[in-house]
């Protein structure tokens, strides 16, 4: 077999597989499980990442991957043990449960209608765009030193990341600051 | 170490314009995600969807449209990093008030060790007596 095939068909088989386990981890019931195909998820994109030939650039981030998964499962272990923040124990009578049906479908076909309408978008005017793309004859791997070496040369993407983590962090405060003055 | 691809553009093993629409459709479902569900945990997959895409489309782009390029990389780098931290900020948010620990600790004093004037100049002694 050639080598560029397996390489395009693992390309798509990774992609695939990301695609799949984040679909599950939506999709199915249960907090647990969830968490168990959203961790999947990060280690089948972690794969996805290195066949993108830019391994290097995900090994790092991944400790801090790693410290929101902890605190994500402790969060839902928490919220599991305690019975807390659980919605769906209620026991409403059939003509709430008849209304509320009726509510989720409209939500459901507002949304399709809402996200078909824009992968229809998106298709129709990007193809004329993918047809004039001249795209590379050869696509090389970046090694872990020469990122290191374009961190230490580029100051750019770095002062443009600092800027939006400060400005996210100026939101994040300020709505954490009007929530906890509101209860005071 | 520098692995080379050679890419011929009629076998079209690899296209740019498939990985860009399925990172789309990937888009698309997180905002469908986000949009319909209440739940904590179902925003916080939709927030993944969303990483993902990008991660896909913007290296997606790099390694198609540029021959050999570690701006994107590091750039990707830092991003993820600052993005999970956000979000573990997040949760760490939730989960202490979840637990209570932000009354007890956040809200109160933080230092590990709190200085008196005795630390300083000693045991003061009775001189009275």
């Amino acid at each position: 077999m050639d080598g560029k095939l397996i390489l395009g068909f693992l390309n798509y088989l990774i992609v695939g597989i990301v695609f799949l386990l984040g679909l599950i981890s939506l999709l199915i019931p249960g907090q647990k499980k969830k968490l168990t195909f959203l961790f999947l998820m990060f280690i089948s994109a972690g794969l996805m990442s290195f066949l993108f030939f830019a391994g290097l650039a995900f090994i790092l981030p991944s400790i801090s991957i790693v410290g929101f998964c902890i605190i994500l499962n402790l969060f839902i272990q928490n919220q599991e043990f305690f019975s807390s923040g659980n919605s769906g124990s209620k026991n409403p009578n059939s003509h709430g449960s008849k209304l509320r049906k009726n509510v989720i479908i409209l939500e459901l076909l507002v949304a399709i209608l809402i996200t078909g309408g824009l992968g229809l978008l998106f298709f129709t005017y990007n193809d004329e765009f993918f047809k004039n793309i001249s795209t590379v004859t050869v696509f090389n791997t970046a090694t872990l030193f020469g990122i290191i070496k374009d961190i230490s040369e580029n100051y750019m993407p770095l002062i443009f990341i600092f800027i939006i983590v400060l400005f996210m962090s100026v939101i994040w405060f300020i709505a954490i600051l009007g929530k906890e003055s509101k209860k005071n | 170490m520098v692995y080379c691809n050679t890419w011929e553009r009629k076998q079209k093993e690899l296209n740019i314009q498939y990985i860009s629409i399925f990172s789309f459709i990937i888009f698309l479902i997180g905002l469908c995600g986000a949009v319909l569900s209440r739940r904590f945990l179902n925003i916080l997959i939709s927030l993944q969807f969303f990483i993902i895409s990008a991660l896909i489309n913007f290296l997606g782009f790099s390694l198609f449209v540029y021959e050999l390029s570690y701006w994107d990389k590091s750039f990707v780098f830092f991003a993820i990093i600052s993005v999970y931290l956000f979000l573990f900020m997040i949760v760490f948010y939730n989960y202490s008030k979840q637990t209570n620990i932000y009354w007890l600790d956040a809200m109160a004093d933080m230092s590990l060790f709190k200085p008196d004037k005795s630390d300083w100049w000693g045991d003061e002694k009775d001189d009275s007596a």
